[in-house]
C-alpha cells in the first residue's frame, strides 16, 4: 500500500467515538460514504474497486486503536434538567400567579376576557408551532455544519414568515370572531392582541430553545412579568393591557438575546450567508412544520371543544372553563416532568446505538437489533414508571388541596393525567423517529390522533358535558402513542439501516 | 330599512346561494354525470334532502350545531370523492411528492398558469339557457320585490312565521326541538350566515319565492314546451301565494317548490323526482289547501296548454300581464295587509332587534307578548307580559324599597300605547278556530290584550314614580318601551 490511507479509515481528532472498521463490509461502507467510488479508488488509490481498496486498507486501519478517551457525556440529571428547561418560563408564571394573583398572561379577569386570552393563547401556539419547528430544524442543521451566518439569516427569515402568518391568522381570527360573534367586542380585539404578542414571544423563545439558551427565555419572562406588575400596580393600567405590553417587552428582550447569540455564532463560524431558497427550505422542513402545527392542534383541540359547548345562558359563544383549565394545567405540570425524560432518553438511546454499532459487525446484526430493542423497552418502561409516579403523586397532592372543587374536574384530571402520560411516550417515540429521519411516520400517527380527539371530544361534549373533552384528548394521545410505538418497533427491525440512512 | 338590514339580507342571500347553489355545483364537479340544468336541479334536490335529513337527525339529538353540520357535509364530500376515486392518489407517495413539487414550483415562480375558458366550459354554459328566459327575469324581480318588503319590515304577517323562526332558532342552538321539516334544511343557512332563525326566515322567504317561480316555470315549460305558458304559470303561482300567505312563503310554499321540481324531474330523473317528493313531504307532511290548489292550477294549465290551441294562445298572451300582476301583488298585498293583519307592530320587532344587537348577550330581559320570543331567543331573556302583570301589583311596585330582582343588567318592558288590533285577532277563543295555540291565545283576544297592556302601563307608571333608574327607551305613537336598569 504505497498511497496514503483514506481519511475516513483513520482516527479523527474531533470524533472521540472513532473505532477501526469491524470488517471489510464496514470499511467499504465508510469508503463509499466518503465518496470513494470504484472510479475514485482506481484513479487515486490504484485499486480496481472500492471493495479491493477496503480489503487492502483494512489491516492498516486496524493498527489504529480505539479512542480510549471517553466521550464527554453529561450526567442524566443534567440532561433531564436540560430537557425541562423550556418550562422555566412557565414556572416563573406560576410563581407570579402565587405572588400577585396574575402573571404574564392570565389572572383574575372577567369571563369574556378570560375567553379572549385563552383563544389568543391557543391560536398563537397553533400558528407559530409549525414555524418554530421548521426554523429549529433548519437552524440546528446549519449550526451543526458550522454555518452560523446562514443559520442566522435563515432564522430571521422564518421569523419574518412567522410574523406574516401571525398577522394573517390574527386578521382571520378577528373576522371570524366578529362574524360569528364568538366574543363580544372589544374582547375579540383583546384576543387578537394576545395572539400577536404571545406569537412573537413564542417565535423568540423558539430561537432561544434551538440555541439551548432557555435561561434567557426565563429572563425575558421575568422582565415581562415585572413590567406587568409595575404597569398594573403602579400605573393602574388595566390588567389585560398591561399584560399585552409586558408580553411585547418580554418578546423584545428575547429577540434581543437571539440577535446577540446568533451574531456570536456567525462571528465564531465566520463566512457569509449562503443564498437561500424558500422552496428548498419548505421542501426540507415541511414535515417539521406540519408536526409543529398538528402537535398543538392535538394538545389544544380539547380546550377549544370545551370552550365552545353551547350554553344558551352564557355571555358569549366562547366561554373559558376555569375548572377544566385548572385540571388540565395540573396534568400539564405532570407532563412537563415526564417530557424532561425525552431528551435524556433520546441522547442515551443514540449513544448506545453508536457504540453498539462499532462493536457489533454485520454477522452480529441480530444481537445489535436485540440490544437496541432492549434499550428502547427499558427506556419506555421508565417513561411508564415516571408517568405512574407523577400522576399518582399529583392526584394525591391535588386531593389534599381545594384547587379542584367538583367531581367533573377530578374526572377531567384523571383523564388528562392518562392523556399527558401517553403524550410523553408519544413524544419519546417522535423524537426517535425524527432522529431516524422518519417524519412521515410521525405525521401518519398525528393526523388520526387529532381526528379521533376532535370527533370523540365533539360527540362527548355535545351529547354530555364539556369535561368529557378530556376523554377525546386522552383517546387521541393514546392513539398517537400507539401508532408511533408501532412505527418505532417496525423501524427497529432495521435500525442499523435507518440510522445509517438518517446520518448520510 | 337600515344598513344592518341590508347587511343581514346580503348574508342570508350569500348563505342561501352557497347551500342551495354552490354545494350542488361542487357535488356536480365531483360526481360524474350530465352537466345540464335538470341534472343540477336533481343534485340540488339531493343536497337539500341531505341537509334536511341531517338536520332532523341531529336536531332530534340536540346536536344540530355548526360543527355537526360541517362534519356532515365533509362526510358527504369525502364519500363522493371516494366513490369518484379521487381519494386514491392521496395514498400514493408519488402523487403527494408531485403535489409538493407543484407547490414549490408555484412558490418559486410566484404565479400559476392562467386558466382559459375551454370549449367544454362554453358548451356547458349553453345548457343553462334559463338565464335568457323571461321567467328568470321574473324570478329576479320577484326576489327584489319580496326582499324590499323584508328589508322594510322586521315583523311577520303570519303566525306560522314566528313559530318557524323560533323552531329554527331552537334547532340551531341545540335546544329541545320538535322536528319541523320546514325549517330543518335551513339550519346550514343559519350557520353560514351566523344570523338568528328569525332573520333567516325573514330573508329566505323572498328567495324561496323566486325559486318557486322558477320551479313553476320549469315544470310547465317541460310539460308543454312553451316558455310563455311557463311564464304565465309561474306568475299565476306567485299571485296565488301572495294572496294566500300575504306574500310570506310558508311551509306549504316551500314544499310546493319540491312538488314542482319532482314533476319536472320525473321524465329523466325518476329517483330524484321521488327524492324531491319525499323532501316536499318532509317539509309539509299533510299538504294544505293552498298547496293542493297550486298543484291543481299547474296541472290545469298544463292540460289546457297541451290540449287546447286557443287556451294555449291565451296563456301565451297572458304571460307578461300576469308577470306584471304578480310583482304588483307582491308589493301591494303585504303593504295592505301590514295595516290590517299581523300580531306585532313593526316598531316592536325593530326595537327588539336593536336591543339584541346593541346590548351584550344575556344581560337583558324583554317583557312583552309572546311574539317577541322568536326574536329574543338565544340573545337574551324574555318574560311574557301576561306573567308580568299577573306577578306584580300596583301597590307592590309603588313601594320605594321594591325591586323586580331580575338577574340581568337591563329590563325592557314593552307597552302598547295603542293596543294592537288586526284581522288576525279575535274577540273570543271560539273565533280562533284552528289558529288556537295556548301560548299565543291570550294575545290574540282583543280585549284581553288591551287589558294586559293597560295593566302593564299602570305598573310601570307606579314603579317609575318611586324609582329613579327607569327611563323611556323608545316612544312613538303606538309603543312605549321602558328601560329599568338593574
Amino acid at each position: 500500500m504505497n498511497k496514503p490511507l483514506p481519511a475516513c479509515l483513520k482516527p479523527r481528532a474531533d470524533d472521540p467515538r472513532w473505532a477501526p472498521p469491524l470488517d471489510v463490509n464496514d470499511a467499504v461502507v465508510r469508503l463509499e460514504t466518503a465518496g470513494i467510488t470504484d472510479a475514485v479508488a482506481e484513479r487515486e488509490y490504484g485499486q480496481r474497486t472500492t471493495w479491493q481498496l477496503a480489503e487492502a486498507c483494512l489491516p492498516w486501519s486496524r493498527m489504529f486503536v480505539t479512542a480510549v478517551e471517553p466521550e464527554p457525556r453529561r450526567s442524566a440529571v443534567l440532561e433531564y434538567l436540560s430537557g425541562i428547561s423550556f418550562s422555566f418560563s412557565l414556572l416563573l408564571c406560576c410563581l407570579a400567579m402565587a405572588l400577585f394573583r396574575f402573571s404574564l398572561w392570565g389572572g383574575d379577569v372577567s369571563a369574556n376576557m378570560a375567553a379572549a386570552v385563552g383563544l389568543g393563547t391557543v391560536s398563537s401556539f397553533i400558528t407559530t408551532g409549525g414555524i418554530v419547528q421548521a426554523m429549529a430544524r433548519r437552524g440546528i442543521f446549519l449550526i451543526s455544519v458550522e454555518d452560523g451566518a446562514t443559520a442566522e439569516a435563515a432564522c430571521w427569515r422564518w421569523v419574518r414568515l412567522g410574523i406574516f402568518c401571525l398577522a394573517a391568522s390574527g386578521l382571520a381570527l378577528l373576522t371570524l370572531a366578529r362574524f360569528y360573534t364568538w366574543l363580544p367586542a372589544p374582547f375579540d380585539l383583546a384576543a387578537v392582541a394576545f395572539h400577536l404578542s404571545l406569537g412573537l414571544l413564542w417565535l423568540a423563545t423558539g430561537i432561544l430553545h434551538m440555541l439551548e439558551r432557555n435561561m434567557w427565555s426565563a429572563v425575558a419572562t421575568a422582565v415581562g412579568t415585572l413590567m406587568v406588575v409595575w404597569l398594573h400596580r403602579a400605573w393602574r393600567i388595566e390588567l389585560a393591557a398591561a399584560q399585552v405590553v409586558g408580553i411585547l417587552i418580554a418578546a423584545a428582550v428575547a429577540f434581543s438575546a437571539c440577535f446577540f447569540f446568533l451574531r456570536d455564532r456567525r462571528r465564531k463560524h465566520g463566512g457569509c450567508p449562503r443564498p437561500q431558497s424558500f422552496a428548498f427550505d419548505t421542501y426540507i422542513a415541511w414535515p417539521h412544520f406540519l408536526f409543529g402545527t398538528f402537535y398543538y392542534l392535538l394538545v389544544f383541540s380539547d380546550r377549544l371543544l370545551a370552550w365552545t359547548v353551547p350554553d344558551i345562558g352564557a355571555p358569549s359563544a366562547v366561554q373559558f372553563r376555569g375548572d377544566y383549565e385548572t385540571a388540565l394545567d395540573i396534568a400539564l405540570f405532570g407532563f412537563i416532568l415526564q417530557a424532561g425524560n425525552v431528551r435524556s432518553s433520546t441522547v442515551a438511546f443514540f449513544h448506545k446505538l453508536a457504540s453498539a454499532q462499532k462493536q457489533l459487525g454485520l454477522s452480529r446484526r441480530s444481537v445489535f437489533i436485540r440490544q437496541m430493542k432492549e434499550v428502547y423497552a427499558r427506556r419506555s418502561a421508565g417513561f411508564l414508571a415516571v408517568a405512574a409516579l407523577t400522576s399518582v403523586g399529583l392526584y394525591t397532592a391535588v386531593a389534599h388541596t381545594t384547587l379542584l372543587t367538583n367531581g367533573q374536574s377530578y374526572t377531567a384530571l384523571i383523564w388528562a393525567l392518562f392523556g399527558f402520560s401517553a403524550l410523553a411516550v408519544a413524544l419519546w417515540n417522535t423524537s426517535l423517529l425524527f432522529r431516524l429521519a422518519q417524519p412521515s411516520d410521525v405525521l401518519g400517527a398525528l393526523i388520526p390522533a387529532i381526528l379521533l380527539n376532535v370527533v370523540l371530544g365533539y360527540a362527548l361534549t355535545r351529547l354530555g358535558a364539556y369535561h368529557y373533552a378530556a376523554v377525546g384528548f386522552t383517546a387521541g394521545a393514546l392513539l398517537y402513542a400507539m401508532l408511533t410505538t408501532r412505527s418505532v418497533l417496525r423501524r427497529m427491525q432495521s435500525i442499523d439501516y435507518y440510522y445509517f440512512a438518517s446520518a448520510s | 330599512m337600515t344598513i344592518t338590514d341590508l347587511i343581514d339580507c346580503v348574508r342570508v342571500t350569500f348563505a342561501f346561494l352557497v347551500v342551495f347553489g354552490a354545494v350542488p355545483c361542487l357535488v356536480a364537479r365531483i360526481s360524474p354525470g350530465d352537466r345540464n340544468l335538470m341534472s343540477f336541479c336533481a343534485l340540488a334536490v339531493r343536497t337539500s334532502l341531505f341537509a334536511a335529513i341531517a338536520a332532523l337527525g341531529l336536531g332530534s339529538m340536540r346536536i344540530c350545531l355548526p360543527g355537526s353540520m360541517l362534519a356532515g357535509y365533509l362526510f358527504l364530500f369525502l364519500m363522493l370523492l371516494w366513490m369518484a376515486g379521487s381519494l386514491e392518489p392521496l395514498w400514493q407517495p408519488q402523487w403527494r411528492a408531485a403535489l409538493l413539487h407543484k407547490i414549490l414550483v408555484f412558490n418559486e415562480n410566484g404565479h400559476g398558469t392562467p386558466r382559459r375558458l375551454s370549449a367544454a366550459s362554453g358548451d356547458r354554459l349553453r345548457h343553462w339557457r334559463i338565464v335568457r328566459e323571461p321567467a328568470f327575469l321574473l324570478s329576479m324581480f320577484i326576489a327584489v320585490a319580496a326582499l324590499s318588503h323584508s328589508l322594510q319590515y322586521v315583523r311577520f304577517l303570519n303566525d306560522q312565521s314566528y313559530s318557524r323562526a323560533l323552531s329554527l332558532q331552537k334547532l340551531a342552538l341545540g335546544q329541545p326541538w320538535t322536528p319541523d321539516g320546514s325549517v330543518a334544511f335551513l339550519a346550514p343557512v343559519v350557520f353560514l350566515s351566523s344570523l338568528d332563525g328569525a332573520t333567516v326566515v325573514r330573508f329566505s322567504g323572498p328567495l324561496f319565492m323566486a325559486v318557486l317561480a322558477l320551479a313553476g316555470f320549469a315544470a310547465v315549460r317541460g310539460a308543454t314546451g312553451s316558455s310563455p305558458v311557463g311564464l304565465a304559470a309561474a306568475a299565476g303561482l306567485i299571485i296565488l301565494t301572495a294572496f294566500s300567505h300575504s306574500a310570506e312563503l310558508q311551509a306549504g310554499g316551500i314544499a310546493l317548490i319540491f312538488w314542482l321540481t319532482g314533476f319536472s324531474l320525473w321524465a329523466r330523473y325518476r329517483w330524484d323526482a321521488l327524492w324531491s317528493v319525499a323532501l316536499a313531504m318532509l317539509i309539509e307532511p299533510i299538504p294544505e289547501l293552498n298547496t293542493v290548489l297550486c298543484v291543481s292550477v299547474i296541472l290545469v294549465i298544463v292540460f289546457l296548454a297541451r290540449f287546447g290551441e286557443a287556451t294555449r294562445r291565451l296563456l301565451q298572451a297572458s304571460g307578461t300581464p300576469l308577470a306584471t300582476a304578480a310583482i304588483v301583488c307582491l308589493i301591494l298585498i303585504p303593504l295592505h295587509r301590514g295595516k290590517t293583519h299581523g300580531s306585532q307592530y313593526n316598531i316592536t320587532a325593530r326595537t327588539v332587534a336593536r336591543i339584541t344587537r346593541e346590548f351584550p348577550r344575556n344581560t337583558w330581559l324583554v317583557v312583552s307578548p309572546v311574539q317577541e320570543v322568536a326574536l329574543t331567543y338565544g340573545h337574551g331573556w324574555h318574560m311574557e307580559l301576561s306573567e308580568f302583570v299577573e306577578t306584580y301589583t300596583v301597590d307592590e311596585v309603588r313601594r320605594p324599597d321594591f325591586s323586580f330582582k331580575f338577574p340581568v343588567g337591563d329590563t325592557f318592558v314593552f307597552v302598547e300605547k295603542e293596543p294592537l288590533t288586526s284581522r288576525s285577532m279575535a274577540s273570543g277563543l271560539s273565533e280562533l278556530g284552528p289558529r288556537f295555540d295556548p301560548p299565543m291565545a291570550p294575545y290574540l283576544l282583543r280585549l284581553n290584550r288591551a287589558s294586559m297592556q293597560f295593566q302593564a302601563a299602570r305598573l310601570l307608571a307606579a314603579y317609575r314614580a318611586t324609582h329613579r333608574g327607569t327611563e323611556v327607551f323608545l316612544e312613538d305613537q303606538q309603543l312605549i318601551v321602558y328601560r329599568i336598569r338593574g
